[in-house]
């Protein structure tokens, strides 16, 4: 397991503004989430609210956020992560006219001191042609182009911003006894969503998964859509159809797992890097389930949806995308339509 | 007839056998052994449980250890009630804060234990009504301590380098034949280019292997160089015997092993590997010792003279942070790259200058610390034999510089047994034609398991944009910890290790902090008996470390 995590914020070591300890972070699709720390310390400029603080691990950085305001008297220390500044800025361009171009509102936030950088491109091209005088944030621009493409975008810890699709496993799991537990909530076999006509009128347009209808029977959802201004039907449906595609139109799951890197190894069966085992990787789990996929797959490749880390632990805390939303923050985030997809 | 002293016992400054003064009140404290219920402590091991693929049973894995708590009683006696009132009041001073406690036991032969305190507690007990009138009074002393004692005098262990210029290694036996050598167990030839010995040891827990030459060799140079593996896992201890004189190795570098031996004419030369594989790990039945080649050398790198590899003894039973400093007379560091890693990880080095099998033209230049730099466009290439690669997440760092500041994108690739694993990522290039120290990636290394006694190399490849070039590459593995500074323009860099007052530690170079040139900031752990080091000095040959730090032990110290 690597050791040597060091913080740094605002520009300084946290090692050398004093001990710290109980560190844990996680990350979700979108990259880091949260990081937490305890140390008992003079207040220093280094650790005000708002700084950027970069967690290492050796050499290689794993998280990237922004700190929150400390809780002085408790000595407790709290960051959020760098994509969740997303949805603090209104898409628009250098100029200040509302974009529908992801490049374009990216860039034009950075210049406005967004932290974030971004090497190479997502789309240069506007998503919507008229956005009709909605404004919408810059993560729901990103959220809806995204899906279109049937990407996710993100935020990695050297705080580029980029998208991927699900990408091939990395990680196998050893199953130590039981299997997954499938759940139908936020399971979708159709969607329907609502958008915004070219003369500003409505319109709803719905696909459907036929595969997951065969299979489970019908089930739906509304999304709206008429913050993105004027889109096409045919865009409306590649945003909607990105959602089925990227794990609404099968089971969720109700549990995660906690391995160590005895239980998870690598792709070449030697036992895996748990500070590496993050969201947007994909693990296999050797188990027979056709719950997912329904590909005749004898292996099931399920892509990290959470991963929660702790200090000198060699637990890792993994949750499948597609999580069920359990926990209070995370159903307030899915009925707000902010929950990581 | 062992003589014996009286025990010493100490508080912070109080003598917790003697006689003490608060103010010029005169008080005698004594720490209450038996009936007093002393007890040591002793540092509380974190255990973690974890589901194998056993049927039955766990496996358990002691991460690190908790503090102690020390429990003990203190009779305060003195004149009067003045003096039992400073008693207390001194005890309780010393209370709450850090401070040590030290023990020397009587016989002379003892040395003196360090407890560190972290805070201290006092209350008041009452053995008998009678006490006031006896002028006593005692008292529940309880420490909270860090979990390991220490000694009372730090070891500092200096490195030297040698300062000479390597001239050519003189052939002790190329090891093509097994005349003349005999081992622990079956001797064979390897392909016409190793002895080796074979152990069939089933599934255990130790094993120790040797191979011995007889025949007579004049020893003229400072090093004997052993190009050696061996498949036992976590190997504890490598020695090279001469006559019946054992030495430990000095430097271990890409597959070479360096003994400091002295000159002289010898008559068996005896190499000894001793090591274990824990667990869960699976036996292999077979275990090898493979010597491919002996020589004398001057110098104990195959690097430059901007490299020092060196294997240091570390006293104690446990675990211990160390100072270090790197330093030269005259002229300032540049480029500073300190790495200390376990020797359990047996021939393992972290350069891979000497594993280059291909890439493009080499440009000489002695100015830099592998001796020459290659166009990264042209793919330079490295084989690694699969045993001077245990097993593990590597770093991937290397020293490069580009025509122009900016993001570049560098990709690297690993491949064993057909299979290959490869990443890109985008490094930043902080100033153009600048030569910096660029942690690259996370590998896990080997791409595919590989059984102990495959004879399978790993070939790794490095791929950067036109106008790249890559000084030297390195593999950090990650159960070593590795500090770099950039550009160091001082002398000397001092990484202090954390302590009581200083809990987060500290790096100095020349008189000041870093700042922003520092990174990463290593956690240089010093685990007995012994680690590997290994340093660059980009801007100057023949830097010297020297090592600072506190054996620490279980409860009583040797030292």
């Amino acid at each position: 397991m690597p050791a040597g995590l060091q913080i740094m914020s605002g520009g300084v070591w946290v090692s050398a503004i004093g001990g710290w300890g109980d560190c844990e972070w996680s990350t979700v699709t979108q990259g880091s989430d949260e990081l937490s720390w305890a140390m008992s310390t003079v207040r220093h400029s280094a650790l005000r609210g708002r700084q950027l603080v970069t967690l290492y691990a050796g050499g290689i950085p794993v998280w990237a956020g922004r700190l929150n305001e400390p809780d002085w008297d408790a000595g407790t220390f709290s960051a959020t992560g760098l994509w969740t500044l997303a949805e603090g800025y209104p898409a628009l361009d250098g100029a200040g006219v509302v974009t529908s171009c992801p490049d374009d509102a990216i860039d034009a936030a950075i210049a406005k001191g967004l932290s974030w950088t971004r090497p190479d491109s997502l789309s240069a091209a506007a998503f919507s042609t008229d956005t009709q005088g909605e404004v919408s944030t810059l993560a729901e621009l990103l959220d809806a182009w995204a899906d279109s493409v049937g990407k996710w975008w993100a935020v990695n810890a050297r705080r580029e911003v980029y998208a991927y699709t699900k990408p091939a496993a990395s990680f196998q799991h050893t199953p130590t006894g039981g299997s997954p537990v499938p759940t139908d909530d936020g399971f979708v076999t159709a969607l329907t969503g609502r958008r915004r006509t070219i003369t500003g009128g409505y319109a709803t347009d719905t696909v459907v998964d036929v595969d997951a209808e065969a299979r489970w029977g019908h089930k739906e959802d509304t999304i709206d859509l008429t913050h993105l201004g004027y889109l096409p039907a045919a865009k409306a449906q590649s945003v909607l159809q990105g959602q089925l595609d990227k794990g609404r139109a099968r089971m969720g799951w109700g549990q995660g797992i906690a391995v160590t890197n005895h239980q998870l190894l690598t792709m070449g069966g030697t036992p895996a890097n748990t500070y590496a085992a993050v969201a947007g990787k994909t693990l296999r789990m050797h188990v027979w389930d056709d719950s997912r996929e329904l590909s005749g797959n004898t292996t099931l490749d399920v892509m990290i949806g959470r991963s929660t880390h702790r200090q000198d632990d060699p637990v890792v805390e993994l949750e499948p995308f597609q999580m069920a939303a359990t926990a209070l923050p995370d159903v307030l985030a899915t009925l707000k339509g902010t929950r990581k997809r | 007839m062992m003589t014996t002293t009286n025990p010493v016992v100490t508080f912070g400054s109080l003598d917790l056998y003697g006689e003490n003064d608060l103010n010029g009140i005169v008080f005698d404290l004594e720490m209450i052994g038996s009936d007093g219920g002393l007890d040591w402590g002793r540092p509380e091991a974190v255990d973690v449980w974890v589901k194998s693929l056993l049927m039955d049973g766990s496996l358990v894995a002691t991460q690190r250890h908790e503090n102690r708590q020390v429990e003990m009683q203190v009779r305060i006696v003195a004149d009067s009630a003045d003096g039992l009132q400073s008693g207390e009041e001194a005890l309780f001073l010393e209370c709450s804060r850090p401070t040590t406690f030290t023990w020397t036991p009587p016989d002379e032969t003892a040395a003196t234990t360090v407890f560190i305190v972290l805070t201290s507690h006092l209350s008041p007990v009452v053995e008998d009504d009678l006490d006031e009138r006896r002028l006593t009074r005692t008292y529940q002393l309880s420490l909270t301590c860090e979990p390991f004692t220490r000694s009372v005098d730090a070891i500092t262990e200096t490195v030297t380098p040698l300062g000479v210029v390597p001239a050519a290694a003189v052939l002790i036996d190329e090891c093509t034949v097994s005349t003349g050598w005999t081992g622990s167990d079956t001797v064979s030839v390897v392909s016409g280019q190793a002895v080796r010995v074979t152990h069939y040891s089933g599934y255990v827990s130790t094993a120790e292997l040797w191979l011995q030459r007889a025949g007579t060799v004049v020893v003229t140079e400072a090093f004997i160089r052993v190009k050696m593996s061996t498949t036992i896992g976590n190997v504890t201890s490598t020695t090279l015997s001469l006559d019946g004189t054992e030495y430990a190795p000095y430097a271990v570098s890409a597959g070479f092993t360096w003994f400091a031996v002295p000159a002289g004419t010898y008559s068996t030369m005896k190499i000894r590997v001793y090591g274990g594989r824990p667990p869960p790990y699976p036996g292999t039945g077979f275990e090898y010792l493979t010597i491919w080649s002996m020589y004398q050398t001057n110098v104990a790198t195959i690097g430059t003279r901007r490299e020092l590899t060196h294997v240091v003894d570390v006293e104690g039973s446990a675990r211990t942070p160390a100072t270090v400093v790197v330093s030269h007379a005259s002229n300032n560091l540049g480029n500073i790259v300190v790495y200390t890693y376990p020797r359990a990880l047996g021939p393992y080095g972290p350069s891979l200058a000497g594993f280059r099998t291909g890439g493009g033209a080499v440009t000489l230049d002695a100015t830099l610390v592998s001796g020459g730099r290659e166009p990264l466009s042209a793919t330079p290439t490295y084989t690694v034999p699969q045993e001077n690669l245990p097993q593990g997440t590597y770093e991937i760092v290397a020293l490069i510089r580009h025509t122009a500041a900016g993001k570049i994108s560098l990709t690297w690739t690993a491949t064993v047994a057909g299979v290959t694993s490869t990443g890109t990522v985008k490094v930043t290039i902080a100033a153009a034609n600048t030569w910096q120290v660029t942690a690259i990636d996370w590998v896990d290394l080997p791409p595919l398991a590989l059984k102990s006694t495959s004879d399978k190399s790993i070939v790794l490849t490095l791929l950067g944009p036109a106008d790249s070039e890559v000084d030297i590459p390195w593999l950090f593995h990650t159960d070593g910890s590795y500090t770099v500074v950039a550009d160091a323009a001082e002398k000397t860099l001092t990484i202090v290790a954390p302590e009581a007052d200083q809990q987060g530690g500290m790096v100095y170079v020349g008189d000041h902090h870093p700042g922003a040139a520092l990174k990463p900031w290593g956690r240089h752990q010093f685990i007995p008996t012994q680690i590997g080091l290994y340093l660059v000095t980009s801007g100057t040959e023949d830097a010297g470390v020297t090592l600072t730090y506190y054996p620490r032990w279980f409860t009583h110290a040797r030292l």
